[in-house]
């Protein structure tokens, strides 16, 4: 009895610690899946920036006046903040894309309507003259919306009229948040003590400071000095100014423009820098189906897509025919001896060595010797030799779980050997021979080292079998390599995903149609 | 079976249409496009693949590619012959040199210093940023920081970034660089790795700030400048270099020179300070 309840004991343990492991493993699958499903659809992006984003300053609690104008994009040029200096910048005819604005690719235009322009130069310190100059079109709401309506990469300045808010907004066209205010401080705040300065500020930071918890710049980095906050709007922007040139520590949030002013008249007043969060959707319909623009950093991945599908298609092409005759060697022909154990032996050494082995093999040979150049087909050869050992292995168990008596009541009926192998034996393995191609595409799909050195990187849609190809697998890469951007990685990542998971779920029912079907004639 | 079948019939339309479009396409055969392989430092890669559609547009039936290689590896495939010419980051070496390979500058770029958030100090001088690289000073103390012990992270060696950091830092100084640092084969690996290590500190060119900033690290000072493209080229920022295109023996016609002369254009070089490099005068 003691014995069996020892027995019972042990089992239940051995139980419990393989369920947890279990859970474990699954936990962690799913855990890096959402990690990279969540990367891929939502960015958060950090940058630092001039100007104070309204956010933190509603977090302060700062009740910031309503913008004299009205600011609306086109809404396809995903602009989601302006901020003073940009628009400054903007007014003054010294931005020709959105790219550096909102990472789109298109031209820029602006649009002011023609009631709006004083209040723009004012708001920006500029001279209504010098916006017109600026090559910005002047004119009646209605004539400017009209315009602007087709062009992706276009800003209007409305004036605000009576009624405003977004209730009026045009369809087509959003309104980005104004970013008008800044964090101007002392010349003494940011200073250096010995290797030490106020760096750059988060939402915490600030709310800190202008709620008088922070009460001395050492906590945030700077000097011994005491913080002293002024509020700017009460005293107005000549005292304000004039303030804050003086007093050793003082800080106040104040309009871009007075800081702009102050800093003209050579003032010792400086901006702190703060951080800004820029969250959203990350992949879209217009990265999956627009070409690639400079390498990646903007447009879409559709050339890669349409390239990766390629470079998978030929791969195939080249690697399955060599390894089903390989195997059909194998089984069918080669005799048991030495030879055939060198070979099988080879096979798998093949199967086992790294792929950055493959990818010296393919640049000294296909590239170097052969002059191919960084290309499509020596990229293609280099993972199709690779991905030989695969399907070779997996065609050989294929054709040889073929039934025996398949094979004897062919010759048994006349038919020849090679007749008996192309008519009887690889129609019935034929499911067991696809799912090993299918193994093999996913991993090629995949493959990064072995084309770094052999494939090339050119975004454009493949002309011929000598064109520079950049693959997803490589475009992931190259995005990190060349430091444009973690969020554009991921999304790219997340399509990498999608694709290998597709094939996989391909190789998985043919798989379980192909056990299904060898069980149903065992049964006849 | 119908289905694998189909399947691959697939697979042979696919890869034939391929082929079939190589034909058609062939380069010299129908004499249309001529294809150009370039090729080389990843920090020089933005400047010449913004260059390149721009370049493309003015030149009819011309394809150029820019394999990112980094720039050692770039400059052996240029005397292999696999590229006709090669972008770098740092200068020749004598042995190069005296192989024929002729360098070009095409801009000059600054090197950032960043640090983890966790680092507390936001600028280091430097004959300190010698001595931490050198790994004589080991603790963020000994700079004025938090009693902490320094993580070096740092490029691998055939990067052009390795070369031009390790001459203006170290060497001038007569110091070697500490063997106890952690390798970064890219500028983003890099970044990634400072975000990620606390109390960490590396460099970067200063173009991939915005990349250092968006992993959550944070870029410092040096001797009280901030890299800029204005105080590299007033001189005030320490730590410049230039950026080069080489090309195996003088440029002489073809459409690499028309290549290297339209990056020393006007238009060239507001690509290059477009790309947030530091155009030269």
């Amino acid at each position: 009895m003691l014995f069996e309840k020892k027995k019972q004991l042990t089992n239940d343990v051995a139980l419990t610690i393989i369920k947890v492991l279990s859970f474990l493993a699954v936990a962690l699958l799913a855990l890096i899946i959402g990690y990279l499903i969540f990367r891929g659809v939502h960015k958060s992006e950090r940058t630092e920036s001039d100007v104070l984003p309204l956010s933190t300053l509603a977090d302060a609690g700062f009740e910031s006046a309503e913008p004299p104008v009205i600011v609306i994009a086109n809404g396809k040029s995903n602009i989601r903040h302006l901020s003073w200096f940009t628009l400054r910048d903007m007014a003054l005819g010294k931005v020709a894309s959105l790219r550096k604005i909102s990472s789109t690719d298109a031209p820029f235009f602006l649009y002011v309507e023609d009631s709006a322009l004083e209040e723009a130069s004012a708001l920006l310190g500029i001279e209504s003259r010098q916006i017109a100059a600026s090559g910005a079109v002047v004119a009646s709401r209605d004539e400017i919306l009209v315009q602007a309506k087709d062009r992706k990469g276009s800003v209007l300045i409305l004036s605000r009229g009576k009624e405003a808010g977004p209730a009026d907004l045009p369809s087509g066209f959003r309104e980005p948040v104004l970013d008008l205010y800044v964090l101007a401080a002392n010349s003494s705040v940011v200073q250096l003590y010995g290797n030490n300065r106020v760096g750059t500020l988060s939402s915490d930071d600030v709310v800190g400071l202008l709620s008088g918890s922070v009460s001395d710049w050492s906590l945030l980095g700077g000097g011994d000095i005491p913080v002293d906050v002024l509020d700017a709007q009460k005293l107005g922007e000549q005292a304000a100014v004039r303030e804050l040139s003086t007093r050793e520590g003082s800080t106040a949030v104040m309009p871009a423009s007075w800081y702009f002013h102050a800093k003209q008249e050579g003032l010792s007043i400086d901006l702190l820098k703060s951080e800004r969060i820029d969250s959203g959707p990350n992949i879209t319909w217009e990265y999956l189906t627009q070409p690639t623009v400079e390498s990646g950093k903007y447009g879409g991945i559709l050339s890669i897509i349409g390239n990766t599908f390629v470079m998978v298609a030929l791969t195939a092409l080249v690697a399955a025919p060599l390894g089903i005759a390989a195997a059909v060697y194998l089984v069918e022909y080669a005799r048991k001896g030495r030879l055939t154990s060198i070979i099988r032996a080879g096979i798998d050494v093949l199967a086992g060595i790294p792929s950055i082995i493959f990818g010296l093999f393919g640049l000294l040979v296909f590239v170097q010797m052969f002059g191919w150049s960084f290309s499509l087909i020596s990229g293609t050869l280099t993972v199709a030799l690779m991905v030989l050992p695969t399907i070779i292995r997996t065609s050989e168990e294929a054709i040889r779980s073929v039934d025996r008596s398949l094979r004897e009541a062919s010759i048994g009926l006349g038919a020849t050997r090679i007749e008996t192998i192309v008519k009887v034996i690889l129609p019935s393995a034929v499911n067991g021979i696809t799912t090993g191609i299918i193994l093999a595409i996913g991993r090629a799909v995949g493959e990064t080292v072995a084309l770094i050195y052999t494939i090339g990187s050119s975004t454009d849609f493949v002309k011929n079998l000598g064109s520079s190809a950049r693959v997803l697998s490589m475009h992931i890469y190259l995005t990190i390599t060349e430091g444009q951007s973690f969020d554009r990685a991921f999304a790219s990542a997340l399509v990498l995903v999608v694709v290998v998971l597709t094939i996989n779920i391909i190789a998985r029912v043919l798989m379980t149609s192909s056990t299904r079907r060898q069980r149903g004639k065992s049964n006849d | 079976m119908k289905k694998t079948l189909m399947m691959i019939a697939l697979v042979g339309a696919l890869s034939a249409a391929a082929v079939f479009a190589q034909g058609s396409g062939e380069s010299g055969a129908s004499g249309s496009t001529k294809n150009y392989t370039f090729g080389g430092s990843s920090t020089v890669a933005p400047i010449v693949n913004s260059a390149i559609p721009v370049f493309e547009d003015a030149n009819p039936g011309v394809k150029i590619s820019y394999e990112t290689l980094g720039s050692s590896v770039g400059i052996k495939q240029l005397q292999e012959g696999t590229l006709s010419l090669a972008g770098s980051s740092r200068e020749l070496k004598p042995a190069e040199v005296d192989a024929g390979l002729v360098p070009t500058t095409i801009a000059l770029d600054g090197l950032s210093v960043a640090v983890n958030s966790s680092v507390s100090i936001s600028n280091l001088t430097m004959d300190q940023l010698a001595a931490i690289f050198a790994g004589e000073i080991t603790n963020w103390k000994e700079v004025g920081g938090k009693d902490a012990k320094i993580e070096l992270i740092v490029r691998d060696e055939t990067s052009g970034t390795y070369g031009s950091f390790k001459e203006i830092v170290l060497d001038s100084r007569k110091k070697s660089p500490s063997v106890n640092a952690i390798v970064a084969r890219e500028n983003g690996e890099l970044a990634a790795k400072i975000a990620s290590t606390p109390n960490s500190i590396g460099y970067i060119g200063m173009a991939f700030n915005h990349i250092i900033t968006e992993a959550g690290g944070k870029v410092l000072t040096v001797d009280g400048v901030a890299p800029s493209s204005d105080a590299v080229k007033s001189g005030e920022y320490p730590i410049s270099r230039a950026l080069y295109v080489v090309s195996k023996g003088p440029l002489q016609g073809g459409v690499e020179k028309d290549f290297v002369d339209f990056l020393l254009s006007a238009k060239g070089q507001a690509i290059v300070l477009d790309s947030e490099f530091i155009p030269l005068d």
